[in-house]
């Protein structure tokens, strides 16, 4: 019997073909593997985990190391190996992983902040605090602030230097810096999404480091996000409950070792400096 | 000096990741380490902390890294391993049940994997042990339902290429001292066990092993080998492996009585081995045997004391009585005739073994004449219908035979009709003793010993209602190391009010002692 996917993100969906194509196992993990499927990547995640963006979740647990010994194909139906259905699409939830346009609440920063500061001595956390704890968050605490300031003022190419200059640094699979930047992408306003300046941050930050973090900054410029983050989100853009909002970022928090509590920082960052400027590019202020 | 350790195109988690960059740099004579993806930025790093050696240029954004400032090259290695046990610790963690939807699949998985159990569709069997041998995998076929000329070509195809092919209908074999399917938690040691019978081999098995001995192989060949069509050539095979396997000192060999040119062939190959062979054809006589220069067996537990013997060095002798003394036994059967009615004189024998029946019945044949059973010694003495026949005079009853399993599991993994039966045994006034047993270990119920037990006190109260006493003799087949452990399984059934004997053998001729007495 085939395993069978409950949720899959629905822009993953659209983008496969009804004909399996041939994949490959990129990397396992316990509770992830990652295939090389067509022109992308597709995450395959444990039960529990929440969906992120080109993933599926399944509804029981795989050795996915054991995904290498396979001639594999994926298409709508899902995925086969040896032509033998090993996953099953047909019955998955697809679940839209898009940022709406909403603006988060003026002060929506600051619970970010309480929480983290929880958190001091993961990743970068410590910069939320003007602090550096690590020989990573003294290497980046100039660079982040520099990348900060060009993304509110400079032009694309400015942003685009900034960006190679903070991408790839940190110990994590996803190095710590490229979690920092899809939190703080997922905070700036839809119109850095629209005129193409986020993309082009992540773009520039996905060649500068590893295919898996690359991955997850591809779909974070074009704002797609993991449906926990999007759920904290909606928690800071709509005045959600406190108990709600903690949640939300528990389980943000949670993602990986310090990949969730890094995303949170640039996150905070990110938020603080849209209601700042409220939202608009310096010179057009 | 500095060190640098890379991985090219390794992923670890972040959480992995962590923990080794904490520990590598908690390593006697490492002052500084960097552990992760080899990005520009990381490298960047890596460089500002003065840990880059010649040729760190080369380390790609893909690649997971180490690197370095250590006192000696023995530190870097021991961070090294460190990072290694780190990794190892947590792919076991890791580990799940996988099940490859094919063969090929398994192969990828495992390209050294060398041994098959089948459990599939009788009809699906053969063409599955085929596709193993093919891919020169050894096959353990526990389906059956597989037809003699499948058997007799599989088998053949497997002798051309050395490989075991243990089956059709092979519920038991220890290979390499890792139990598959029904089998037991048995000490290794030098005794080598060729077997065409499941429960027998269950039984001589942990019969060994609780007279000190050991298995250093048991191989199960299926119950047909020894048949003409067949010509025995995986007990040859076999044989032959135990004659050229090292670790066996002595061979025991198991079986129903064969063909005898079959029987002439396999003695031969087994007199010019070279080793001590102790043959147990169940019921068989034991003058061909002899004849040879081989010790044959007259009981399951003569083959086990037989084997023990021999590979301690001593001299053999045959064991035909009882562990607690003739005398005592004597006495306590004297002491369960003396509460029975007049009206009780027959044996039901209840067994989810089918070798231990056959074997029981085979040392009462001989004073009972007749015994009624679904798997008779004598074509006149079948039981038809036997699910729902009534016991007629002396009767056994196999659970494990066709009549019984359809549409059921195997009564050693459930073993509720037995039971039931039990109970039904105890109405008719004529039955005096029920004789069972009770089988443990790998593949069995998780507590077979609870149902029968239950059953026993409820056969024994019906009798009593109705004036009688109702012996009820019973032997567990298995080990202490066994899930559910010999001596508990044992004392569950002592409990109930059964009289519990070491072996099957002794069972059966304690229920003989009471017999010979009505």
């Amino acid at each position: 019997m085939p395993v069978r996917a409950i949720k899959i993100c629905a822009s993953l969906w659209r983008s496969l073909d009804q004909e399996p194509c041939p994949a490959s196992l990129h990397s396992a993990f316990q509770h992830a593997a990652n295939l090389s499927a067509g022109a992308g990547m597709l995450t395959l995640l444990s039960p529990g985990k929440g969906l992120q963006p080109g993933s599926v979740v399944l509804e029981r647990a795989m050795d996915f190391s054991r995904l290498g010994a396979y001639s594999l194909t994926v298409g709508r139906d899902g995925i086969f190996a040896d032509r033998a259905k090993l996953i099953s699409f047909q019955q998955a939830q697809r679940l839209e992983l898009w940022l709406d346009e909403a603006l988060p609440l003026p002060g929506s920063e600051r619970p970010v902040l309480d929480f983290l500061s929880g958190r001091r001595g993961t990743g970068l956390v410590c910069l939320a605090f003007q602090e550096v704890d690590n020989p990573w968050a003294e290497f980046l605490s100039p660079r982040l602030l520099a990348f900060r300031r060009v993304v509110w003022t400079d032009g694309a190419d400015g942003a685009r230097q900034a960006a190679r200059r903070i991408a790839g640094c940190g110990p994590g699979l996803t190095p710590s810096s490229d979690d920092w930047l899809c939190g703080y992408l997922a905070a700036l306003p839809s119109a850095f999404r629209r005129d193409g300046t986020a993309a082009l941050l992540a773009e520039t930050a996905a060649e500068a480091t590893n295919d898996i973090s690359a991955n997850l900054l591809r779909w974070a410029g074009k704002g797609y996000f993991s449906e926990d983050i999007l759920a904290l989100k909606r928690c800071l853009c709509c005045g959600g409950g406190e108990a709600e909002r903690l949640t939300a970022m528990e389980r943000v928090a949670s993602f990986g070792s310090s990949s969730g509590c890094d995303f949170l920082t640039g996150f905070y960052f990110g938020l603080l400096d849209t209601n700042l400027t409220g939202g608009k590019r310096l010179e057009e202020t | 000096m500095k060190k640098l350790e890379v991985r090219k195109n390794t992923y670890y988690d972040s959480v992995t990741l962590m923990i080794i960059s904490k520990e590598v740099k908690t390593v006697d004579g490492v002052n500084e380490a960097l552990v992760g993806m080899g990005t520009d930025l990381n490298q960047e790093l890596v460089k500002a902390l003065h840990l880059a050696t010649p040729g760190f240029e080369e380390v790609t954004a893909n690649d997971f890294f180490v690197a370095a400032d250590c006192d000696s090259d023995e530190a870097f290695a021991a961070a090294v391993a460190k990072v290694d046990e780190l990794l190892s610790k947590k792919a076991s963690k890791g580990k799940s049940d996988y099940f490859p939807p094919t063969l090929e699949g398994a192969l990828k998985v495992n390209p050294d994997l060398n041994m098959a159990i089948i459990s599939v569709p009788g009809r699906h069997a053969a063409g599955v042990a085929q596709n193993c041998l093919d891919h020169n995998i050894n096959v353990m076929l526990f389906s059956d339902n597989v037809t003699i000329e499948e058997e007799k070509e599989l088998k053949e195809n497997a002798a051309a290429k050395e490989l075991l092919m243990m089956g059709p209908d092979c519920g038991t074999a220890i290979i390499n001292h890792v139990p598959l399917a029904f089998a037991n938690v048995v000490k290794s040691g030098d005794i080598g066990m060729v077997c065409a019978s499941g429960t027998g081999a269950q039984e001589v098995s942990c019969i060994i092993d609780q007279l000190g001995g050991g298995i250093s192989q048991l191989l199960g060949t299926g119950g047909r080998d020894l048949r003409k069509e067949i010509g025995g050539t995986m007990m040859k095979l076999c044989l032959d492996a135990l004659i050229n396997d090292p670790k066996t000192k002595v061979i025991a060999m198991v079986s129903k009585p064969p063909a005898p040119e079959i029987a002439a062939q396999i003695l031969d190959q087994a007199a010019a081995g070279g080793k001590p062979v102790v043959v147990c054809f169940i019921g068989g006589d034991p003058t061909e045997i002899e004849k040879r220069g081989l010790v044959a067996a007259c009981s399951l537990e003569d083959c086990a004391h037989k084997a023990v013997a021999l590979s301690k060095g001593e001299t053999p002798e045959t064991f035909d009585t009882f562990s607690m003394g003739v005398q005592q036994a004597e006495q306590m059967a004297a002491a369960e005739v003396a509460k029975m009615a007049p009206t009780q004189k027959y044996i039901r024998g209840l067994y989810t073994g089918g070798t231990l029946c056959d074997e029981a019945m085979k040392l009462l044949i001989g004073e009972l004449g007749h015994i009624q059973s679904n798997i008779p010694l004598n074509p006149e003495d079948n039981l038809e219908n036997a699910r729902t026949a009534a016991s007629v005079r002396h009767t056994f009853l196999d659970f494990g035979d066709d009549a019984f399993t359809v549409g059921r599991p195997h009564p050693m993994i459930d073993p509720s009709l037995r039971a039931e039966r039990v109970v039904q045994e105890a109405s008719d006034p004529e039955a005096a003793v029920v004789l069972v047993d009770c089988v443990i270990g790998y593949g069995s119920h998780e507590d077979p010993a609870a149902d029968l037990a239950d059953a026993i006190r409820a056969a024994k109260a019906e009798a009593s209602k109705n004036g009688r006493h109702l012996a009820v003799v019973a032997s567990v087949c298995g080990t202490e190391g066994d899930p559910q452990s010999r001596s508990a399984t044992q004392m569950k059934l002592a409990d109930a009010g059964a009289i519990v004997l070491p072996t099957n053998a002794q069972a059966t001729r304690f229920a003989q002692l009471i017999l010979r007495r009505l």
